[in-house]
Order: structure tokens, then C-alpha cells, then sequence
């Protein structure tokens, strides 16, 4: 009956209407009901997406942060204490002002019904001064606090979701209520279809984009889907793309900061990954450059030991570097008891045992040059090809010598040196094993605590010269992403750092707003 | 004939209790968990045990499917533990799409298979019918993926007539779904066509050299007329065969929805596998056997109903 009732609806579908100042842009999945209980958080789509439709305290344009809900705050002396100034004029979408309860009422309900993306544990408590003065009391100082949380962390209205207690399970376009630019007038989950509505009352004045559509598109089709017209704005890792669209009338093309990177991670609690010698040897033994150049196709950086992007504002070259020296790998494994004792062009342990190095990756074929790399100084080295959860899943439980992942976020802030080794990242792609060396920990929280800004520059490149010397992961490449985009609609530029923490896509709010666009 | 729909629905019932077990065991006997899933790995410890409890995660097997089989008793599918939207909306919603894909490829291929099987059969043995079911071998056995691009290729985009994604994008037309759907059905006829051909094609082979027919033929009767008495007598076994080959065009389909980004229950389970979002693998089981089961075991009958030896 149903079947029938919707093959009926079909049929009398209305005809698609105008899509003058509509922008489509396409997206590989549905992302889930844009709420922050709902939203999916395996890869960045979803948490963009609910920028649409909320707001946060502070903001991010090409040159980094800017004052948004909170049109100005202080810091107090031993970084604690933030006090926030909220703009006046500004209301959610049902009409009714966003007030300082508002702020406090996001932080307590935040607190028992976690904000997936950031961690905010170190939010300890936040006061209402009067309406549009709250006050944030953080239970130790925090560096990232205003890029990492007062620029992520989405407010939302109290009346809305004050007394809901499973928020996971509340999705209809009622409790959809925010700030942002859009409200959120069609969700189809089955069709991974949003269309977000201009919002007439924004505090920024209404936005110029009447209309902004998220379509399913499978990822090898995108750039198709852009020439063919089927989308305005999509996005591909293939530099090939700048070519193919120079000097096209209208479809240009922009690339990201490379804030996406490939890397290898150790597992340090493995009895040869915890072993420093061997992953040096290791790093001796990866061509970085070849295996960069391989993946990327000419596109990428090649990595740095150091982990932070060589031309980011907190890259420091003063970190231990590893030419590509298969003599020098060999020598290093040597040390370790690995020589070629029978001649077949592998090494073997003191008990005979050939050395063989299981890579675990969701991607062969971007491992290959890495195998070809561990071959040469006589490693066995093999692909242990498995999906994402498995992965996630030999990588919770330590069930893994190297591991392969790839993942955005090697940008904004430098707090991701302290997450991606303590144990504290939220992405499960950038998770790997702890590092317990008191020398990092000690510079990773003082890096994050630190209140002097040259202090914390001080203290990120010790951070980085130690994740050298350890070398508890280490990075291959870091690559752009492409937008390929119909510029008689759009105006695409580089959100300074990515958008949140590090995120390379480009649907700022801003784009879509007056006097920005 | 009441005895006949008896033993149907015997088989369907043992078949039903199966098909219970194996959604409940399969999902479970994937590496990893959902907890250790990307999507909910990141949770803190807090929210994880909630989630644990609720969907008795750290519970026995024993435990977890006494709880499967009370819930489903009500109705109820459980919830979605990524997008935690209960599972009968969640599947509901890819069903329509995956009915419609399936049955008009699956119809497609059932008609177009029978005649070539039959053109096939009445060809004089030689060159030209050796060249029929070499082609029809060869066809029958390229991979759907490798058919989808080709197709994707060649219609959107050396001749940009049709779009190479399967989902049309809201408000949408009739024409418009017929049009991103035509694609995938086509990948599915290319590749089920084959089958059916030369399923038709022996059979009715072997019809036309029955002593019955050399009768028909002594009466008189043109060739449609020999054909026409030949299919009376293959059609009920060339339907129950062809029932039997709906469930792999089911999994043929979840393979070409994944390659055209088709919304089926295909492109949902390959998610939910990914997610190891167990109540959804086990809604997507469950209502795809039953609609198998329930298309097979109708063609059975109706096939059993053309059977006048039967009936």
C-alpha cells in the first residue's frame, strides 16, 4: 500500500521549479539530520553543514578569526576567564531574540549531551552577567579555546531543547531552530537531499543565495556533475582538474590549503613500533618524496617528521630530518638484531625470523610506493588491506604494527599535536596509539595551557622537534583539496586554516552573505 | 491446490526462521563493532556506555537475540546507531526505490531474455548460433560495475544524454526518476538478460523436439503457433527459475546502486556495514528476504497454477 501511495506521489510530483539563486552543491553521503545530536561525524560534512544553520561566538574569514555572536571578548590574565559581549539584534529562526541564557543553556546541555566534533571538558563553568554578557570559566588555561571551541561550538536555543532528553532522536524541521544564515526547510535522508532557505532576519542581513541544495553525487562523478550543470560547487582531490579548467568560461577552480594529510602511524605499544630505532629506520627507509608525488599526483607537500605543513604559520624547520638512506635504514635495523643472515634480499631477526612489516590501510593502492620503499632495504613489508572500521577497530584494540590512514585537519590551531598522541581526538581517523614520553607530554600541555603567545609559539616548536625525534607517526604528504565551481554563482576563497579546526572545504557562511560575497 | 499452498508456506516458514538466525548472526560476525565504528568511536566514554546499554551491546549473543526476536515480534526494528532514526523509517524509505529498480529490471530481463533465448533456439545449429551463445556467455559474464561504466561512459558522457547518477534530485518529475533510473536498469537487463536467455533457450529447445510438436506441426500450424504450444509448456518451470535468479539481481542491484549512487537498500547497507550499524544491516536482511521470499514463492504459485499437470 505504501509502495503504491509513493509510486503515486511520484507521478504527481510537482515539476521542478525555478532555481534562480539557488546554489546545489554536491556532497558523496547524507550527513545526517543537521542538529548537533544527529549530524554524522565521519568526515567533515556534516559539522560544516550545521554552520548554515547555526551560529557560534566567534567566526573565521580568509584571515583568520572574527567576532560573530559575540561582537567582542576579553581574556583574563591567567587565561581562565573569557568574557563575551553578544551582539543585540540577533534572533533565531522562530523569531525569538538569542540572549546569554541561550550560550549558558549550550555549555550545560553540551555537557550532558555531548557536541561530537570538539571536547569540551575543559569548559568548567559559564555564567549569565546580563543578557548580552556571558561569562566562559575554563577548569585551566587553553590555548585553542577561542579558534577550537568559542569558533566550533554551535548556540542553541533553550526553548527549543531545554527539557529533551534523548535530542539523538529529535528530528523534525520544528526543533531545527538556529541563528545561521538558513533555516533548513527539506531534509531527505534517503536522497542525502538538504535545502536550507535563506533567513530574512539574519543579524548580517538576509543572505544574497536565496537557496542552498546538498545533492548526492558518487565522488568519481563530481566534476562531472559540475560541467554537465547538475551542481554548481564539487569537489575532487585531482589536480588535473586545474587544467582541464583553464580558460574555461565559467568554471573555475580553487585549491585548499593542504590541510589534508596521509601518514603512517606506529603502535607504541607494539614491541618493535615501540621501539624509536626501528620507526627512525623506517623513516630512512619511506622515499617520502616519491610516495607524496605518487598519491598526490605532483599536487601534494611532501611530509614533514615534524608533523605541522612546511608554510603553515607554526611549521618550524628546526626538527629532525630523515633523508631517504636505505644504507642508514639498514644500519639502524642492523643494530636492532635485522640483517640478511640467509641471502634471499630479507632480513631476519637473531632467531632467524624474516622481518615482516604489516602496513594496515583502507587504500592499496596508495600504499604501493610505501611497500616498494620497505622492499628495497629488505623488509617484507605487505598491505593489509581492510575497511575504515576494521582499521579503527585493529587501531582501538593495538592490533597493528603501522597503520595507513588519511584525514583533514592538519591546520588552525596546532592543539592537533597534543590530540592525534594523547588520546584525546575526536576524529577516528586521526586516533593512533598514545605517546607517553614525559617530554612530550610536558610540551603538549604547556603548549596548551600557555598564556604568552610567544611562550606557546615556544612551546609548539619544541612540541614538533620532539614528535621528530619519537616519531610516533610519520607524515607522507599533506594535499589540497579542488572545488571545481560555476563562477557566475559563486566566489570561492580560502578560509585562513580551514574552516572549525582545520576542515579545507569552503562553504563559509560568509560566502553567501551581503557586502562578502 | 490447498495442499500445494500448505508445503509453500511450510518452506517459507523454515525459510523465515533461517533468514532470522543469519540476520542476527551475520552483521555480528564482522571484525570490529559499532562502538569501534567511525562514527561513534569518537563519543566520550560517558555517551558510549549509554549507547551499549541501550542497544545491550555488552551483552551475551543469547542475551542481544531473545531481545531481537521480542522487538521484532512487536514490530519493532530497533534504531539506526548512526542516524538514530528507528530502522523501519530508515528502510522504509530505500524499499520503494529498490522494488522499482529490481522489478523492472527484473521484468526487462525475463521478456527480453525469453526472446532472444527463443530466436536463439529456432536458429539452425551452425556458425550464427554458436555466435548467439558465445555472445550471450560473454554478456552474461561481464561484472556490473564494469557494465555501469560503460554505460556511465558512453550515455553521460561521450553522448551527455542521461545522468550518471541514480538519485534525481528534489522536486522531482516521473519523467525525471525514470530518467536517472534508466541507467541502472539497463546495467541490470545487460547483465540478467544472458541468464534468462539461455535458460529460455534450452528449454524451449528442447520442447520443440518433443513428438507433440512434430504433431502440431503435421495440423498445420505456422511457426508462432509451434512456439505458442512450446512456451504453454516451458512457462511454468522457465518462472520458477527465473523467481529463484530475483534474489542474485537483489545483489546485483546493491552493487550498481552503489556505482550510480542509486538510494536503494543496497547503497544502505553498504553504509551500514561500513558503520557496522547492526540494527540496520539486520532491517535491510530482513525486509530484502522478505521480499524475495515473498516474489518467489508468488511466482512459484502462479507458475504452479500454469501448470495444468499440477493444477
Amino acid at each position: 500500500m505504501r509502495l503504491v501511495a509513493w509510486l503515486v506521489a511520484l507521478a504527481l510530483a510537482a515539476p521542478a521549479g525555478s532555481q534562480e539563486a539557488a546554489v546545489r552543491i554536491a556532497w558523496w553521503t547524507d550527513v545526517g539530520f543537521p542538529t548537533p545530536f544527529s549530524f554524522s561525524t565521519v568526515g567533515p560534512g556534516g559539522v560544516v553543514r550545521l554552520t548554515l544553520l547555526y551560529d557560534s561566538l566567534l567566526w573565521k574569514d580568509d584571515r583568520g578569526l572574527i567576532p560573530w555572536l559575540a561582537e567582542s571578548w576579553r581574556t583574563s590574565s591567567d587565561g581562565t576567564r573569557y568574557v563575551f559581549r553578544l551582539r543585540r539584534q540577533v534572533v533565531w529562526h522562530d523569531g525569538r531574540p538569542l540572549t546569554a541564557r541561550d550560550v549558558r543553556f549550550s555549555f550545560a546541555y553540551f555537557r550532558r549531551h555531548p557536541f561530537r566534533w570538539v571536547d569540551l571538558s575543559v569548559v568548567r563553568a559559564v555564567e549569565v552577567q546580563d543578557r548580552e554578557t556571558v561569562v566562559v570559566e575554563l577548569a585551566r588555561p587553553f590555548a585553542p579555546f577561542l579558534e577550537n571551541v568559542a569558533g566550533v561550538v554551535p548556540v542553541i536555543p533553550e526553548h527549543v531543547w531545554g527539557g529533551v532528553e534523548a535530542p539523538e532522536r529529535r528530528q523534525s524541521l520544528e526543533v531545527a531552530v538556529g541563528s545561521g544564515p538558513y533555516r533548513l526547510v527539506e531534509y531527505r535522508p534517503e536522497l542525502g537531499f538538504y535545502r536550507f532557505v535563506a533567513f530574512a532576519g539574519y543579524f548580517r542581513g538576509r543572505p544574497v543565495v536565496r537557496e542552498i541544495q546538498y545533492v548526492v553525487v558518487p565522488p568519481a562523478r563530481q566534476v562531472l556533475a559540475v560541467q554537465t550543470g547538475e551542481v554548481d560547487l564539487a569537489m575532487t582531490t585531482a589536480p588535473e582538474v586545474v587544467d582541464l579548467f583553464r580558460g574555461h568560461p565559467y568554471l573555475r577552480v580553487l585549491a585548499t590549503e593542504p590541510l589534508s594529510v596521509g601518514r603512517l602511524v606506529f603502535n607504541l605499544e607494539h614491541p618493535l613500533g615501540g621501539r624509536k630505532l626501528f620507526r627512525q629506520a623506517l623513516a630512512h627507509a619511506v622515499d617520502v618524496p616519491d610516495v607524496a608525488n605518487w598519491v598526490t599526483r605532483g599536487s601534494g607537500i611532501p611530509g614533514n617528521p615534524g608533523v605541522v605543513r612546511p608554510g603553515d604559520p607554526w611549521y618550524t624547520p628546526r626538527v629532525r630530518r630523515y633523508a631517504f638512506d636505505p644504507v642508514q635504514a639498514r644500519r639502524l635495523l642492523r643494530s636492532l638484531g635485522y640483517e640478511d643472515r640467509d641471502g634471499d634480499g630479507f632480513l631476519e631477526g637473531p632467531d632467524g625470523t624474516r622481518l615482516v612489516v604489516e602496513v594496515v590501510t583502507s587504500a592499496a593502492r596508495e600504499t604501493e610506493p610505501l611497500l616498494r620503499s620497505l622492499l628495497r632495504v629488505g623488509v617484507d613489508a605487505r598491505a593489509r588491506v581492510v575497511d575504515p572500521p576494521t582499521r579503527a577497530q585493529l587501531a582501538a584494540e593495538g592490533r597493528f604494527l603501522v597503520l595507513y590512514t588519511t584525514h583533514v585537519g592538519a591546520g588552525g590551531d596546532p592543539d592537533y599535536l597534543r590530540t592525534w598522541f594523547s588520546g584525546e581526538e575526536a576524529n577516528a581517523f586521526a586516533a593512533g596509539t598514545v605517546l607517553r614520553t614525559p617530554e612530550f607530554q610536558r610540551w603538549a600541555r604547556l603548549q596548551a595551557e600557555a598564556v604568552d603567545p610567544a611562550q606557546r609559539r615556544r612551546a609548539v616548536y619544541q612540541l614538533q622537534r620532539v614528535l621528530s625525534e619519537e616519531l610516533p607517526t610519520l607524515v607522507l604528504f599533506y594535499r589540497p583539496f579542488y572545488w571545481v565551481y560555476d563562477s557566475r554563482k559563486l566566489r570561492l576563497w580560502n578560509t585562513r586554516g580551514g574552516l572549525l579546526n582545520g576542515i579545507p572545504l569552503v562553504e563559509n557562511k560568509l560566502l553567501f552573505l551581503p557586502g562578502t560575497r | 491446490m490447498r495442499a500445494m499452498w500448505g508445503t509453500a508456506a511450510t518452506r517459507g516458514l523454515l525459510l523465515g526462521v533461517g533468514v532470522l538466525v543469519a540476520n542476527f548472526a551475520v552483521p555480528r560476525l564482522l571484525p570490529g563493532t559499532p562502538l569501534t565504528a567511525p562514527e561513534l568511536a569518537p563519543l566520550p566514554s560517558g555517551a558510549r556506555q549509554r549507547i551499549q546499554a541501550e542497544y545491550l551491546l555488552d551483552r551475551p549473543w543469547t542475551e542481544q537475540f531473545a531481545h531481537y526476536l521480542r522487538s521484532l515480534a512487536r514490530g519493532d526494528l530497533g534504531r539506526s546507531l548512526v542516524s538514530f532514526r528507528p530502522v523501519t523509517q530508515v528502510v522504509g524509505e530505500r524499499v520503494p526505490w529498490t522494488v522499482l529498480l529490481v522489478l523492472t529490471s527484473w521484468t526487462g530481463a525475463v521478456v527480453l531474455g525469453a526472446l532472444l533465448g527463443t530466436l536463439s533456439a529456432v536458429t539452425e545449429r551452425g556458425f550464427r548460433r554458436r555466435l548467439w551463445l558465445s555472445a550471450l556467455v560473454f554478456v552474461g559474464s561481464l561484472p556490473e560495475f564494469l557494465v555501469a561504466s560503460l554505460l556511465i561512459l558512453t550515455f553521460s558522457v561521450w553522448l551527455p544524454l542521461l545522468p550518471a547518477s541514480g538519485a534525481p534530485h528534489p522536486p522531482y518529475t516521473w519523467a525525471q526518476v525514470a530518467r536517472h533510473v534508466f541507467l541502472p536498469v539497463v546495467t541490470l537487463v545487460v547483465s540478467a538478460t544472458p541468464t534468462f536467455a539461455l535458460l529460455s533457450r534450452d528449454l524451449v529447445g528442447a520442447v520443440l523436439r518433443e513428438p507433440f510438436l512434430l504433431a502440431v506441426r503435421a495440423k498445420g500450424a505456422c511457426s508462432w503457433g509451434v512456439l505458442r504450444h512450446a512456451w504453454r509448456c516451458v512457462l511454468p518451470t522457465f518462472l520458477t527459475l527465473a523467481g529463484l535468479r530475483l534474489a542474485g539481481l537483489v545483489t546485483g542491484a546493491a552493487a550498481v546502486e552503489r556505482v550510480f549512487g542509486y538510494p536503494g537498500m543496497g547503497s544502505l547497507l553498504f553504509d551500514a556495514v561500513l558503520q557496522r550499524d547492526y540494527p540496520v544491516i539486520q532491517g535491510v536482511f530482513l525486509l530484502g528476504s522478505l521480499l524475495v521470499l515473498t516474489a518467489s514463492t508468488l511466482l512459484e504459485g502462479v507458475a504452479r497454477w500454469l501448470d495444468p499437470r499440477v493444477r
